[in-house]
């Protein structure tokens, strides 16, 4: 499968809680993610953010507006395509095998698909696993692994299949900050020399601009989509870059518009609890 | 390494002090004449009692006839309540038809089944395996139902990312994922079956473990009814040591 883009289009997502009624979760987001691009998508928590993901993981369905990838559309108001490998998801607390080891779980997506034989997908798991200096744990179980090692095996077993997209919902959120360092190097070391588009989540701004191409900033709820920035940072990046001027500057301009956001949050939340 | 012998070495050391106070509280007990425990036969007697009785072929009979009635009991009850328990627990129609069923009878003791049993079942074998499987039945299938509602929703999701179907879901997340918990309602299963199978067979045995502490009591051969007690002890720890072995070696990644 080749890395295609993603297309968002006028997603609204309405869903109806005993509690509050009728909830606008996404209101008219439209986002054009290119081929090959790392995009990521910041705002306030509860803005929607892991909403949309889901809708276009298919594990979601949207109320209005549609999703393609490449040229396959994957939701409009009654269709929803099921979850499969040519949108693989990278999950926000973990989504390794606790039962299979890091090789088995690795190997699982195309073995289960039928494109390989077990022998051939050791192989070529084990040759991949390898590359990226991790084949000296392909017998371990995730449960003894380092949460940063699962991050990473995590991400190699997404990336194997090759996915037309990779979608990333706060993968690196329970780390501390130098495993978390650690995965986002090795993240970008990725996506320098495999042809994948990324659509990722996130509400650590130094994350978004460290990753991203382009970083998109949403709007408290109902979640739409307020700026996008370009993230002119050249790639490879390191982490030297993290206190250019460049990056600074673009941080200071991402602040203040999360930061109106995150006020606005702040003030619905206080309205609500007021209630 | 030496470090972890000498404490290896302890741990064997407390097990055995562990078994011997036991036995020295038992004796005191008897010998201080204490309550009532001058009626209790003391461990020389037991031990004179046992060693003629186990070598005799009544106890070998017996402790065979018991062991094997609760091996297919509790058999029946994995055969049937795994595979009913994972249905279950994957599938919310399959779930909202049998468990308020199930909720209904599973607060019933197996002891309570026990003329119902005698009534149903043409023989005595027959009934008694039916109450050793009542008992057993329920902690395997509540486990089972339990490790599939643990899974976490992120391996089913997982999963049906990677391309996994239906079948396959089943087989690398349901049951694999539910395994730890099935291994739990098995051990427990056995211990429940055996505890069914003693009151089954003092009822309605005639013969077994269960049935040979009763004859003994009913004799006033009262070594004997402790020798019966300890075969069962015995023979229980060995089954639970067998299913903890065996559960360890279906989930490897299970931390010891």
């Amino acid at each position: 499968m080749n890395a295609s883009g993603v297309t968002i289009r006028h997603v609204t997502k309405k869903y109806v809680t005993r509690r509050s009624g009728e909830v606008l979760a996404l209101d008219d987001c439209s986002i054009v993610i290119r081929p090959n691009e790392f995009f990521v998508l910041v705002g306030p928590s509860g803005c929607g953010k892991t909403t949309l993901l889901n809708i276009v993981a298919g594990f979601d369905a949207l109320t209005f507006g549609d999703v393609s990838v490449g040229n396959d559309l994957i939701a409009a108001p009654g269709v929803i395509s099921d979850p499969g490998p040519d949108r693989m998801v990278v999950f926000q607390h973990g989504g390794l095998f606790p039962w299979m080891t890091v090789l088995e779980n690795v190997c699982y997506g195309p073995v289960v698909q039928k494109q390989m034989t077990r022998a051939v997908a050791r192989d070529h798991a084990r040759g991949m696993l390898a590359r990226v200096g991790l084949r000296e744990i392909e017998e371990r179980y995730p449960g003894e692994m380092s949460s940063g090692m699962r991050r990473r095996v995590e991400i190699i077993r997404a990336l194997i299949g090759h996915p037309k997209v990779l979608l990333m919902d706060e993968p690196f959120r329970a780390l501390d900050a130098l495993n978390k360092s650690v995965v986002q190097e090795f993240l970008l070391r990725l996506f320098d020399t495999h042809a994948c588009t990324i659509f990722f989540i996130t509400h650590d701004l130094r994350e978004a601009l460290f990753l991203g191409d382009r970083v998109g900033v949403m709007t408290t709820r109902p979640g739409r989509v307020k700026t996008i920035v370009d993230v002119t940072l050249a790639r490879p990046r390191s982490t030297r870059m993290l206190d250019s001027r460049d990056f600074l500057g673009l941080k200071a301009q991402l602040t203040e518009e999360v930061h109106e956001e995150a006020l606005k949050a702040f003030a619905a939340g206080e309205r609500e609890a007021a209630r | 390494m030496n470090a972890n012998r000498y404490r290896r070495g302890i741990d064997i050391g407390l097990s055995f002090l562990s078994i011997g106070l036991l036995l020295g509280v038992w004796q005191a007990l008897v010998y201080l004449h204490v309550y009532r425990f001058a009626y209790i036969p003391s461990l020389p007697e037991v031990v004179d009692a046992g060693r003629d009785y186990v070598f005799s072929s009544d106890f070998v009979s017996d402790a065979v006839a018991s062991t094997l009635r609760v091996l297919a009991a509790w058999g029946a009850a994995a055969i049937i309540a795994i595979p009913l328990g994972l249905a279950i627990g994957w599938n919310k129609t399959f779930s909202d038809l049998s468990l308020p069923t199930l909720e209904l009878l599973r607060p019933i003791p197996p002891i309570a089944w026990i003329p119902a049993g005698i009534l149903f079942f043409p023989n005595v074998e027959g009934s008694v395996v039916f109450i050793c499987f009542v008992g057993a039945f329920f902690p395997i299938l509540l486990n089972t139902i339990n490790g599939v509602k643990q899974i976490e929703q992120t391996h089913f999701r997982a999963a049906r990312c990677l391309g996994a179907g239906q079948r396959e879901v089943f087989r690398d997340v349901v049951v694999r994922g539910a395994m730890p918990s099935i291994i739990v309602g098995l051990a427990l299963g056995m211990g429940i079956a055996w505890m069914a199978l003693v009151a089954a067979e003092m009822i309605a045995g005639q013969y077994g473990l269960g049935y040979m502490i009763w004859r003994a009591y009913s004799l006033a051969q009262y070594p004997v009814i402790i020798v019966g007690m300890v075969a069962i002890g015995l023979i229980g720890a060995g089954m639970s040591a067998c299913i903890r072995l065996f559960g360890r070696k279906l989930t490897p990644w299970q931390s010891q």
